[in-house]
């Protein structure tokens, strides 16, 4: 046995590099290239429509730190990015939770709960923009009539609110990638382990607690992880909603980094914008993996 | 077996990249178009336009793409960067004036020289280097829309001055069912972060006699040539502030669309764009048309000044496979039949900058310009003080452009009246910001 | 009194359980309730809830007067490609790093998430230039390469995950009866992988259906046109049209719900066993 496992393994080892090469050349080709390109640039200046290219070393990196609209747009960033994670997380454990309790339509349920997640943020876009239409949206008229507040409020309009609201938008979209992933986790924990638990006297908050939670501990590890990123990226809903107005108030790196291309036309300056972006998320990886290690340990 | 399992992997593989391959190339004269028209009016007369022509020319194949302003640089900047910009654009006077100095244009004297020079009105050419570099083929100026039934009603006139303006747009911001809300305001002012705004306040500046920039050779332009500080300016925002507290609350958001749609679903009483609104107002909600007037934007004094003014025209880039035929294409588009129809594809927004055209019968024979001619004067008439934005001391100067395009006036304005910043400090730092788009 | 607490638990999950659905499809219900109203009500204030005159003309206008069926069939295209070849890929992807033994295989199973730190926007461009110097621009293999870079990463870590998950013995056991590699891979591992390769179907199929940026760099012309680009393009011209623009995105919302339903089964199952064992 174990030696025919042996050569299940390590023979044809040629066989196992062709139908994994497709892949890297994939992935070296049309994401390390671009990526190259894109650290070029950021040491560099240039003009979005000349051609002409001149190193300038870290020129480009020096200009951004010394502009306020930076660091307001890495604080608006850090702001959006936790806290719609985080309302992702809570609202997708907290389905995951209810979807794995016995009751009638679960499975009916279990597919619904996942449309806003195989949404476009271009359609989520639109239909929230409709609901929340300043004078004729469904949304004001039901807070009106209901007595929650007494005049329309615009709510991507208005400074206090913009942010808020396109945190609350997206939590809502991507909340359900959380829960399949929690979801499917729960499923595979035996129900012997709660039931020894009741026998032993434990409430359903201690098991939650003590069973559940550390079972979901790895599943969460990379859920956060991957939401963190692709959130911290996000460019497309928010430009869609507010286009990072009003003012500023809701304007990340990514809406920063395309005003500086195609609106004040310095190439280099955005490319430099995104590479501090690409940057500090590893940075923030790196903090993440150690500080969750540790916390497995204890 | 494992044989045929590596054969297939490679088989898969390869035929993904022959495939990727063999879908480059065609044979024919292909000419790519990229039009800043992407109203479905304007897609229509298009195709319509390309399948007539390549009728009478079947070597010759166009293949368009419409796009909206703002994905236009984003399109340009990636196919300027792999080298291939479309053939044929159809953009601004603005953009045409920033493309010409980074060469990437072919000159246009030679289809200007088929229409005759001298037929082209007010600063509709696009001449640098003693060159044309576009053909014009739509020229529109701002004016004021407003609604006649509201103003009669509150016995007022149409604006001329600002002070009119102002006193009007207040007596019109009000409460009209009795609910104790708002619903109704004097004038949209859109204050989006986007350059419309900015356009809206060149108005304005202009109105009120003051510049961005000194007159200079686009070389020699440098920091001291800038002279937004100039008291002018501050009554222009400090009027701009006034005036955008009778605009709906939503202002924040509105950009060109949404400036117009608050006037034609009856929200507020002033707007003020080109020819677009007309035709919007026609097809959405006739009966706002029926009862809307339109005049030049006011200035202090009431004397009609120089107003913010789009030019619309054909380019070709320098990479054009088959300049000839592309320059040919462009001519036709803009001759006879298929022009005339394309200028009524959104009437009165498409008005033609060539002089023999635009009191031509050909041309005024259209229901809309019958029922609305006095709108339509007001807007071709308009033209005569219709500045492109390149053209501030009416020489191409595509800083100015740039300054507007790349935002620096929106953010003061934003600063100033929605964020509440002092006047002097929102104007020293759009100073600096200027400084650092100078070529010197 | 038991049965009493009983009975209001249960009350309370199921009430639990509509507000949490309303709340998920509420935007859905209001967006199909906005397409079939007529033109005049769309803006009444207090808003209609239910139409009282239901009309399809949005639906109608939307297949005449714009080149929706263009845009739609472009977006199948692109998606069903992309979809195909990332189980494709992936799969055979996911069966080599657990079936062989080779330098980096571990690497390049977990770097290929790594991928993801890079923003969408800064690649946008580069990839553009490589496109149309490989002529590949405005063409469905530029669209479909380029979404592969954003699908292949997740699915080859969710497969990964799940292909670990099966026990090697069972296909030693066939292989010992006699069966070849391929036909012990297609008839024992594959089985066994399919609410893997459903769930990292889903994946793919949302993230091709539904991506906005490289469609609108990659596929500018009209011919070529996706929804997204489409249906943003026209939301931008129309901006008013509020009943045409909602009875495009519903019809555009449909096939994603087509597919859900289809995978539903097997689609959270498959989901877990990469993220339980990542």
């Amino acid at each position: 046995m174990t030696r025919r496992r042996f050569s299940l393994e390590s023979q044809e080892r040629r066989l196992g590099i062709i139908l994994i090469l497709p892949i890297v050349v994939l992935m070296a080709g049309f994401i390390a290239y671009p990526f190259a390109y894109n650290f070029l640039l950021a040491f560099s200046s240039k003009h979005l429509l000349s051609p002409s290219m001149n190193f300038i070393g870290l020129k480009n990196f020096f200009v951004l730190v010394g502009k306020s609209e930076f660091w307001l747009s890495l604080k608006n960033q850090i702001i959006w990015a936790s806290a719609t994670v985080s309302l992702q997380l809570v609202l997708g454990i907290g389905t995951a939770l209810l979807l794995n309790m016995e009751f009638r339509g679960r499975s009916l349920a279990r597919t619904l709960i996942l449309i806003p997640y195989v949404t476009s943020p271009v359609v989520v876009a639109l239909v929230w923009k409709w609901m929340l239409n300043d004078v004729n949206g469904i949304i004001n008229y039901s807070l009106m009539t209901t007595g929650i507040i007494k005049s329309p409020i615009t709510w991507l309009g208005l400074e206090r609110w913009a942010m808020p609201t396109i945190i609350l938008i997206a939590a809502w979209e991507w909340f359900p990638f959380v829960t399949i992933c929690v979801l499917a986790r729960l499923q595979t924990i035996p129900q012997q382990i709660y039931e020894a638990a009741r026998v032993d006297g434990s409430s359903s908050w201690q098991s939650f607690l003590h069973i559940t939670l550390p079972q979901l501990s790895s599943v969460l590890f990379i859920t956060i992880l991957l939401r963190g990123i692709w959130m911290f990226n996000k460019f497309d809903i928010i430009w869609l909603l507010t286009g990072g107005g009003p003012v500023r108030a809701t304007q990340t790196l990514p809406i920063l980094s395309y005003f500086q291309i195609f609106h004040s036309f310095k190439i280099g300056l955005g490319a430099a914008t995104n590479t501090f972006m690409f940057l500090f998320m590893t940075g923030v990886a790196i903090i993440y993996f150690k500080v969750y290690k540790v916390s497995e340990e204890v | 077996m494992s044989k045929k399992a590596r054969l297939g992997v490679v088989l898969v593989v390869g035929l993904l990249f022959t495939g990727m391959v063999v879908s480059g190339a065609f044979g024919a004269k292909k000419l790519s178009l990229l039009t800043e028209e992407a109203s479905p009016e304007a897609m229509d007369i298009m195709d319509r336009t390309v399948k007539a022509y390549q009728a009478k020319h079947p070597d010759v194949q166009i293949i368009s793409e419409f796009i909206t302003w703002d994905e236009f640089y984003p399109r340009m900047m990636a196919s300027i960067a792999a080298g291939n910009p479309p053939e044929i654009i159809k953009t601004d006077v603005n953009e045409t004036n920033e493309l010409v100095v980074k060469g990437w244009l072919l000159p246009m004297t030679d289809v200007i020289d088929r229409f005759g020079a001298e037929d082209f009105m007010g600063y509709s050419r696009c001449v640098i280097d003693g060159k044309d570099w576009t053909l014009p083929v739509e020229y529109g100026t701002d004016v004021l829309y407003y609604r006649k039934d509201w103003f009669t009603k509150a016995g007022l006139e149409a604006p001329k001055t600002w002070k009119d303006w102002l006193e009007a747009a207040s007596t019109l911001t009000e409460d009209v069912n009795g609910d104790g809300i708002i619903d109704r305001w004097g004038q949209v002012v859109p204050m989006k972060r986007t350059r419309t705004i900015s356009e809206f306040f060149l108005n304005l500046l202009w109105g009120n006699g003051a510049t961005i920039m000194a007159e200079e050779e686009y070389e020699e332009l440098g920091p001291e040539d800038i002279t937004l500080e100039d008291p002018r300016t501050k009554e222009a925002l400090v009027f701009l502030k006034k005036l955008y507290h009778y605009s709906p609350p939503g202002s924040p958001t509105y950009s060109w669309g949404e400036m117009r749609n608050v006037y034609y679903t009856g929200k507020v009483a002033m707007t003020q764009y080109e020819g677009r609104v007309l035709h919007e107002t026609l097809t959405y909600a006739p009966e706002i048309a029926a009862v809307t007037g339109a005049v030049y934007i006011p200035t202090p004094t009431g004397e009609p000044g120089p107003t913010a003014a789009s030019v619309g025209g054909y380019v070709v880039s320098k990479g054009c496979k088959y300049p000839e035929e592309a320059k040919d294409f462009i001519a036709f588009m803009a001759t006879g039949k298929w022009y005339v129809e394309f200028l009524h594809s959104v009437p009165g927004h498409y008005i033609p900058p060539m002089k023999s055209i635009v009191w031509s019968d050909e041309y005024w024979d259209h229901p809309v310009f019958k029922k609305y001619g006095d709108i339509i004067k007001t807007l071709i008439e308009a033209n005569e003080r219709g500045i492109p934005l390149n053209r501030e001391w009416r020489t191409p100067n595509p800083v100015t452009s740039e300054i507007i395009g790349g935002l620096v006036l929106t953010d003061m304005i934003q600063d100033y009246i929605v964020k509440g910043t002092p006047i002097d400090e929102a104007l020293s730092k759009c100073i600096e910001e200027i400084k650092e788009h100078m070529p010197k | 009194m038991y049965r009493k607490w009983r009975t209001a638990k249960k009350f309370l999950l199921y009430f639990t359980v509509v507000i949490t659905m309303l709340f998920v499809i509420f935007p859905f219900i209001w967006m199909v309730l906005t397409s079939i109203k007529p033109v005049e009500t769309i803006f009444d204030m207090p808003p209609e809830i239910f139409p009282r005159h239901p009309t399809l003309a949005h639906y109608q206008r939307l297949f005449q007067v714009t080149r929706f069926p263009t845009y739609f069939k472009n977006s199948l295209i692109v998606t069903l490609s992309v979809v195909a070849v990332t189980i494709l890929m992936s799969t055979l992807g996911a069966y080599s790093v657990t079936r062989f033994r080779y330098r980096g295989r571990r690497a390049i199973a977990y770097s290929s998430l790594f991928t993801y730190m890079f923003p969408p926007i800064l690649l946008a461009i580069p990839l553009f230039v490589i496109m149309s110097r490989l002529r590949l621009s405005n063409t469905y293999y530029g669209l479909t390469i380029a979404l592969l870079t954003r699908t292949l990463p997740f699915c080859l870590w969710l497969l990964w995950g799940f292909f670990k998950s099966i026990p090697l013995e069972l296909e030693e056991a066939a292989m010992i009866d006699g069966a070849s590699r391929l036909r012990a891979f297609w008839n024992v591992v594959l089985p066994l992988a399919l609410p893997g390769i459903s769930a990292a179907a889903t994946f793919a199929f949302i993230l091709a259906w539904n991506n906005y940026t490289y469609a609108f760099i990659l596929m500018p012309s009209e011919e070529m046109k996706v929804l997204t680009v489409g249906i943003a393009r026209f939301a931008a011209v129309k901006g008013i049209e509020w009943g045409l623009i909602m009875s495009s995105t519903f019809i555009f919302v449909i096939p994603a719900l087509l597919f859900l339903a289809l995978v539903q089964r097997t689609l959270i199952k498959g989901w877990g066993a990469g993220g339980v064992k990542g």
